[in-house]
């Protein structure tokens, strides 16, 4: 077992490396560099720019050398130093940037993924065990709404119900009076009040998957023989399906933490924005369409070390969930 | 965390402080900004000067009076300078308050535009003039190379530090032409490659003198430029200069700070060209309201309170600002701005979220929100700019585009009324890029020349330039070769960028001319136009109110006057696809230098408007028609804000409004 996860660390790391030259090459390749799209958004607000200013901002932040001298610098400088390098739009380091939303990033990721098991795992059982029920059509079709219907498009219809009918405006974490005054109850209620639709849209989307892996795995489960040994001893009905079969259904919820985190990871960009929450999202974006490189290689970097991580963590629990799988 | 628990507890103790010292007058104030607790000011303070109990010669915010009362503030005449600027707004406010906005993403510049530009000299507010400001009065010389500014006596800092003729020095010295900081040098106080000889005559009087004249100066430190000439607070800025800080020191805070160089450090701390102050709540400012909770990459929301330093007074001698916060939401998307202003939760904003296809929305929720729309005027020169690009690396198009005939034929196949009524709502009319009316720069021919939907003229046109219709249909060019060009765009300029585009591509294949809209990133088009290659391209039309603080429709010496990359290269002495203008071109370029170098405003007046008149014969570029009034929306109870106001980068609007003259009545 050690071995193994020595062994998925090391490569972890390679995989790391890889990623980063691909991120790297990628924010490259689209034309121009950072000093074009700064130049271009100040002439877009009517400033004048000079052409030697474009100049002198290409040499001060090395834009004008090869591609692989650029990266080598940086990745030299992330392994010898832990140092990302500087964001050239924010002019700070980018270490200085990131954390705190990456901290928050997670965090909701993770609350996402809680409430997703919340909601699809008492629903995948009942679906199965009550298969074909007017309960189990309903939760079907909710669970395909929740699918096909982008969950952008489900946030910015229920931040206009809330306009519209409430006269509130949910964007941001807190509300206007409440984001720099310092921690009370009535600010964590705030939180509260304004976290629950993000973190709500985000997991639907993730629930109609589970909901029906869940349901397919326990249909499977249950019509083999130990169920109806277990029946026969006469187990309590909710004892015969949580006990075996829902265990071995349970599979699924665990080896998909890993795909699940990015998914909700790049699946909460276009949700921060629209809604305004300071995660790593709208930074992401913001700095690819700046090509300011080094910030949006970074958060890259970082989302899928944590990805990778995650992988690595359900595997390791799957393994220890089930006994039946072997570690190679 | 720890800033705003700190932030809280200065709170309580002002608080204690203000029920316990009730009406008794304390010996020692202490002349700092009096929020901001613990303050790693460098400088000493002022010895502190007993406040007596005079009748004040002015008046002030309530809650500066009870800073005043609790010792924490010296007297408000005692803080205004000798001479402070009177201005009378429509009508004298009341203290108090919040202004509320929605800042989109990292977009600074709006602070900047509606307070950071208190510069030496200002617009009047109709744009039309310059008037003195942080100066009490100016002198330019009869031949336009020497200026002389004598600043008001006992201006003063947002810290309660002197602000004198020195900062400006230091700055013109250590800053604009400091090699780390500045490798080009900073660029609008050089005249023919010289920097401007700065002389300090005394602590409140300085002259600059120029290598040649330069009467354009004064609206370069009129226009934002100018924030960074008088923005410096040299006491605060030389802690992280490597010319005056310890040197130890120095090389720690950059290593904190997880920077490489001094220059990131300073940069960070105080600003590109040391001017923006959006981010360090202990940097002094001049403006009328100073940070309280600052601009950071991951900041929510930005705070900013009154400055109580601030050296402007109504007609009745009440101290301005009237509004004493101002809070700015940070957002990362447009809808999420519509969504506060239709909410109500906006008291004055025109910026990121009003757009024409937003105005609907907004305008229906007028009466939902309490809020009304003020009309915005634009500073544009025309709605679309059509740059044909005379210097085009192919020998066969830029043959074609330098034919006058050919852009005045391409002119009258425009139907532009048809594009003013399906993109533009109907607003505006057919135009070319010009100076707009009622600018000392309008001219008529420039404006209005080949405006009107002639498709026969046009036809005429071509065949008499020897575009004869070939074989498939489309015209050749005059000896006879295929002739097909690309006309690029983004939508990331404006959105309606691509419908006028595809309209005008429709126009001109009606007249038998093979051309293509293409629309493509904003960066994309930049690196195209850079290498010169593009044969024509649309822009938005800059230069309406003041064509020489942005000349790139006029003459082709801007960055961005795509209608003659090669010849703009020459001029700038970019070394690649550089190429020497004709005479004709050459004696524009030279009309505008003179403009640039006049001895004095009226001079350069009447040169502009003879480089007006040689463009308006040289017909170089095409426009579509003159820009409707934006729009803001301004809370109903939020007074003072003029009904139409300018909107530009130059003219920097809401400033040019005077908000520190705004407030909130019943």
């Amino acid at each position: 077992m050690l071995q193994y996860i020595l062994r998925r660390i090391l490569l972890m790391l390679v995989t790391l490396l890889l990623v980063s030259v691909v991120a790297f090459i990628i924010i490259q390749l689209p034309p121009g560099d950072f000093a074009t799209s700064y130049i271009s958004a100040l002439s877009a607000s009517g400033a004048t720019v000079q052409q030697e200013a474009l100049e002198a901002l290409r040499t001060q932040y090395g834009l004008d050398q090869p591609v692989l001298v650029q990266y080598g610098k940086w990745i030299w400088g992330i392994i010898t130093r832990g140092d990302f390098g500087i964001s050239f739009s924010y002019k700070l380091p980018v270490s200085s940037i990131i954390w705190e939303r990456v901290w928050l990033t997670v965090w909701i990721s993770l609350l996402c993924v809680l409430i997703t098991w919340l909601i699809s795992f008492p629903i995948g059982i009942y679906s199965a065990v009550k298969q074909y029920s007017p309960g189990d059509y309903l939760f079907t079709l909710l669970g395909f709404i929740g699918v096909s219907v982008p969950s952008f498009l489900v946030a910015l219809v229920v931040m206009y119900i809330a306009f519209k009918y409430f006269s509130v405006t949910i964007t941001g974490l807190f509300s206007s009076e409440f984001v720099n005054a310092p921690w009370s109850g009535a600010k964590v209620l705030d939180l509260l009040g304004h976290l629950w639709l993000p973190v709500l849209v985000l997991a639907l989307e993730g629930t109609a998957g589970l909901i029906r892996t869940m349901r397919a795995n326990l249909l499977d489960e249950l019509r083999k023989p130990y169920v109806v040994t277990a029946r026969a001893k006469g187990l309590p009905e909710w004892k015969v399906i949580l006990k075996y079969p829902v265990r071995l259904a349970l599979n699924p919820f665990v080896s998909t933490l890993g795909w699940l985190l990015p998914g909700l990871v790049s699946g909460s960009i276009i949700i921060s924005v629209v809604m305004s929450l300071p995660t790593t999202g709208p930074l992401l974006l913001s700095s690819l369409l700046s090509q300011d490189m080094y910030l949006a290689g970074t958060i890259i970097m970082l989302l899928s070390a944590l990805t990778i991580i995650g992988t690595l963590l359900s595997d390791i629990l799957l393994a220890w969930l089930d006994p039946r799988i072997r570690l190679q | 965390m720890k800033t705003s628990v700190v932030r809280f507890l200065a709170l309580l103790l002002a608080l204690a402080v203000l029920l316990s010292a009730c009406g008794q007058p304390t010996a020692t104030p202490v002349p700092t900004k009096p929020p901001a607790a613990g303050q790693p000011t460098a400088a000493p303070t002022k010895a502190p000067e007993p406040t007596k109990a005079p009748a004040s010669k002015y008046k002030e915010a309530p809650i500066l009076a009870d800073l005043v009362k609790a010792g924490k503030l010296p007297s408000v005449d005692q803080r205004l300078p000798a001479n402070p600027l009177v201005y009378a707004g429509a009508s004298v406010g009341t203290y108090g308050g919040n202004w509320r906005m929605g800042m989109r993403g990292s977009d600074y510049n709006m602070l900047f535009k509606t307070f950071g530009v208190d510069n030496l000299v200002t617009w009047t507010p109709d744009g039309k003039g310059i008037v003195p400001n942080l100066a009490e009065k100016y002198e330019v010389s009869a031949d336009g190379t020497e200026f002389t500014f004598y600043l008001r006596k006992g201006l003063k800092w947002s810290d309660g530090q002197p602000y004198t003729a020195a900062d400006i020095e230091w700055w013109w010295a250590e800053v604009a032409q400091n090699k780390d900081l500045e490798p080009a040098g900073f660029p609008s106080i050089q005249v023919k490659g010289e920097f401007g000889k700065f002389t300090k005559v005394d602590d409140y009087t300085f002259k600059v003198k120029f290598a040649a004249p330069y009467a354009y100066f004064l609206q370069q430190i009129a226009a934002p430029v100018g924030a960074y000439v008088s923005s410096c607070p040299a006491h605060f800025a030389k802690q992280y200069h490597v010319n005056f800080a310890d040197k130890a020191k120095l090389d720690q805070m950059v290593k904190d700070g997880g920077f490489k160089t001094w220059a990131e450090l300073f940069n960070a701390r105080l600003g590109a060209h040391c001017q923006s102050v959006w981010s360090d709540e202990n940097r002094p400012n001049i403006y009328a309201w100073v940070v309280d909770k600052g601009y950071s990459p991951n900041a929510t929301q930005l705070t900013f309170s009154r400055n109580p330093y601030y050296w402007k007074v109504d007609s009745a001698g009440n101290q301005y600002p009237y509004i004493d916060k101002i809070t700015v939401d940070v957002v990362q998307d447009v809808s999420a701005l519509v969504l506060k202003a239709t909410n109500g939760e906006i008291d004055y904003q025109a910026r990121s979220f009003n757009t024409d296809p937003n105005k609907p929305v907004l305008f229906d929720n007028q009466k939902k929100g309490d809020y009304r729309l003020v009309s915005l005027i634009k500073g544009q020169s025309n709605t679309v700019a059509i740059h044909f690009n005379m210097t085009s690396k192919d020998a066969v198009k830029r043959a074609v585009f330098q034919i006058k005939d050919f852009r005045i034929a391409m002119s009258y196949a425009i139907n532009r009324q048809e594009m003013i009524d399906t993109i533009f709502v109907s607003q505006g009319k057919a135009a070319q890029p010009a100076p707009l009316e009622g600018t000392a720069f309008y001219n008529k021919q420039l404006a209005t020349q080949y405006t009107e939907y002639d498709v026969k003229k046009a036809n005429e046109l071509l065949d008499k330039i020897g575009m004869k219709k070939g074989a498939d249909g489309w015209r050749t060019t005059p000896d006879g070769k295929p002739f097909a060009f690309i006309l690029e765009g983004t939508k990331e300029l404006s959105g309606y960028m691509a419908d006028a585009g595809n309209m005008l591509a429709k126009y001109w294949k009606a007249v038998g001319i093979n051309a293509e809209y293409k629309d493509e990133a904003r960066d994309l088009l930049y690196q195209r136009k850079d290498n010169n290659d593009t044969d024509a391209t649309l822009w938005g039309g800059e230069g309406g109110l003041n064509p020489l603080l942005d000349v790139r429709n006029f003459a082709p010496v801007h960055y961005e006057s795509n209608w003659a990359v090669a010849w703009k290269n020459w001029y700038t002495k970019t070394k690649e696809n550089a190429e020497e203008p004709p005479a004709n071109i050459k004696a524009l370029i030279q009309k505008y230098d003179d403009a640039l170098l006049a001895p004095s405003y009226d001079a350069q007046v009447k040169a502009v408007n003879e480089m007006l008149q040689m463009a308006a014969d040289l017909f170089p570029n095409i426009g579509i028609s003159t820009p409707a009034d934006g729009y803001g929306v301004a809370k109903n109870n939020l007074k003072n804000v003029p009904d139409r106001m300018i909107t530009d980068f130059t003219y920097t609007d809401p400033f040019i409004a005077r908000p520190y003259a705004w407030y909130f009545g019943k």
